[in-house]
């Protein structure tokens, strides 16, 4: 029995070794060959120094090399810490140092954005590079072509179902981005859960849509893998061309898809749904942010016969309710959004009050989770995670943990959840979680910026779209805003616009009046 | 979709520059592939669309939009006066 995510590799390799893993533009692996070369690539990376626990870096395009990465990682005791592609060099480079990264896996045009002064200041022991290097000022390193000369036996490295899998980041309100630690245990939890719920088998095709450092990748990766089953990468050129993207579902006959609801919004709007064949698709997924339920409906008219499911959970717990869509749920006098739904298995969910007292239907509740996916707790964050993870005061007998999820929730008369907003200033665009205060600490950190506010404008189809609201001492234009906040934040975190003002409306108390902007925009 | 006599290539440079890229002039060639480099995306797509009509005054049908035409600034360019 598995214990360990990689160890489902392994497994699956015994069982079906001449099926595709992964299918990706560059190429496709079957189950042996991504085995050897994910044992090639931990061979190297402890011959390099790289020890169990550490953390190591995937900073790289999604294709089958980060597949294999991320598992050769994984088979070397280490946890895999990916970083979005198009993050910009300072971003990339806080994180890559903010979890003390011993290795990474990286290509020459993504080595040329990191800092300069990267590889003098960190402690870096293991490069590997899918490709010939383009910079001269970088220590030993390993390509993919001089892998080839390493053993392919897996080093069965010792470590439990306690250490850690992979650290996610996502947007801290201070400013700067937090290393979500998820250990083997909590994703298997998760993994197993899913396999069981969707009844994966070795002839499923699963899409991967989310990129890697998105906590949806998770289910795509690792459900798929140990079912033997095959991941179908979402090629790079495509993501924004719904036509395209629709054809492309069509032609790979993906059984099981799984995405955030703008996704599938493009899809249904501008994909010409009507001229693909979806015969072989047969389960639909997709979390991360609310799927306004008129786009659902047109979804599923143009595509009736799968089975619809509406995921939730933060990245702290992955998902931890799920919900299938009913006929009933749909219908045109409806207009509220399908519930999150009941707890998976082996997980625990309760709405409570201000009080901690936990509330029935009719009342309304913070959701707490109450599972072995909650999180190890944000890397080198402490107070942060002491924040949220907590002692549940409900079970005092025992040592055992609530985690607290900021999402208000309803608890309905039939045992189901329905989601009803957030408590905190928290937001999501396009299912990404955003808090606007760390677009508000990188435009602070210009030191001509004197006052800035971010604020959230509603938008059906992407969740949010974000304005700046910039007081600024010295002319600078938005195009210099922007620019500045290119090199800081990703770009679903990058405003839309940029309203320059020589003064922001104030509230009684001094701070800056978020509301009034607000409703500015709304006007 | 209809032809298009004059397509002033320097204003979709300058909207790209100015409303999608911001600032970076210098490094967006003719052939800089707007998708590997993250500049287009499903957001950034949808504006240059709107862009391109409202300027132009062409129809963008849905089957139009794939990377061929939008790839580079000389793929925008050709697929605008075919």
């Amino acid at each position: 029995m598995a214990f360990l995510l990689n160890q489902l590799l392994s497994e699956s390799a015994q069982r079906v070794p001449n099926h595709d893993a992964v299918i990706g533009a560059e190429g496709s692996l079957t189950y042996a060959q991504l085995d050897s070369i994910s044992n090639q690539i931990a061979n190297q990376l402890r011959q390099d120094g790289v020890r169990a626990g550490d953390r190591v870096g995937i900073f790289l395009p999604k294709s089958t090399y980060s597949v294999a990465a991320l598992f050769g990682i994984q088979k070397a005791g280490a946890a895999y810490v990916p970083i979005d592609p198009n993050s910009p060099s300072q971003r990339a480079g806080y994180i890559l140092r903010n979890c003390d990264i011993r290795g990474l896996v990286t290509n020459s045009e993504k080595l040329s954005v990191l800092p300069p002064d990267f590889f003098r200041s960190g402690n870096v022991r293991s490069l590997l590079l899918t490709d010939a290097p383009s910079r001269t000022d970088i220590p030993r390193f390993t390509t993919w072509e001089q892998l080839r000369t390493q053993s392919k036996e897996n080093p069965n490295v010792a470590i439990t179902d306690n250490d850690l899998a992979y650290i996610l980041y996502t947007s801290g309100s201070t400013g700067e981005p937090k290393g979500v630690m998820i250990s083997h245990l909590n994703s298997l939890t998760f993994v197993n859960w899913c396999f069981d719920e969707f009844r994966v088998t070795s002839s499923d095709k699963v899409s991967s849509h989310a990129p890697f450092h998105f906590d949806l990748s998770i289910l795509d990766l690792f459900c798929t893998i140990k079912a033997g089953a095959t991941i179908c990468l979402v090629p790079n050129e495509i993501y924004a061309f719904p036509v395209k993207l629709a054809k492309w579902i069509s032609e790979q006959a993906i059984t099981i898809w799984y995405s955030v609801p703008s996704a599938l919004i493009q899809l249904v709007e501008r994909g010409h749904l009507e001229n693909n064949d979806y015969s072989q698709l047969r389960t639909v997924l997709f979390a991360g942010e609310v799927f306004p339920l008129k786009y659902l409906r047109k979804l599923v008219e143009a595509i009736p016969h799968p089975a619809y499911y509406n995921l939730y959970g933060p990245t702290e717990t992955n998902v931890c309710t799920y919900y299938k869509v009913q006929p009933s749920d749909l219908d045109a006098d409806r207009s509220e959004p399908v519930p999150i739904g009941k707890a998976c298995a082996n997980t625990e969910v309760i709405a409570v009050d201000d009080q901690g007292t936990p509330v029935g239907p009719g009342g309304e509740g913070e959701l707490y989770v109450r599972s072995s996916t909650v999180m190890k707790g944000y890397w080198a964050r402490p107070d942060s995670t002491a924040k949220v993870v907590l002692a549940n005061w409900l079970k005092k007998d025992v040592s055992d943990v609530l985690y607290k999820t900021g999402d208000i929730v309803r608890p309905m008369p039939d045992g189901n959840y329905q989601y009803v907003g957030r408590r905190d200033k928290m937001i999501k665009s396009r299912g990404y979680r955003i808090e606007l205060g760390e677009i508000e600490a990188a435009l602070y950190s210009h030191p001509e910026v004197d006052e800035a506010a971010a604020i959230a404008v509603p938008d059906e189809k992407i969740g949010a779209r974000i304005i700046a609201y910039v007081v600024c001492s010295n002319g600078l234009d938005h195009k210099q805003l922007h620019a500045y906040c290119r090199e800081r934040l990703p770009g679903y975190m990058i405003p839309e616009r940029f309203e320059l003002r020589q003064r922001l409306p104030k509230t009684s108390t001094g701070k800056i009046d978020k509301t009034s902007l607000e409703k500015e925009e709304a006007r | 979709m209809p032809a298009a006599p004059m397509i002033d290539m320097s204003a979709v440079k300058k909207f790209i520059v100015d409303e999608l890229l911001y600032g970076d002039e210098q490094q967006l060639g003719p052939e800089t592939n707007l998708i590997e480099t993250g500049v287009i995306d499903s957001m950034s797509l949808l504006r240059l669309i709107g862009f391109l009509e409202e300027r132009f005054g062409v129809e963008v049908p849905d089957e139009a939009v794939i990377p061929d035409n939008f790839r580079s600034l000389k793929a925008i360019e050709a697929f605008l006066t075919q």
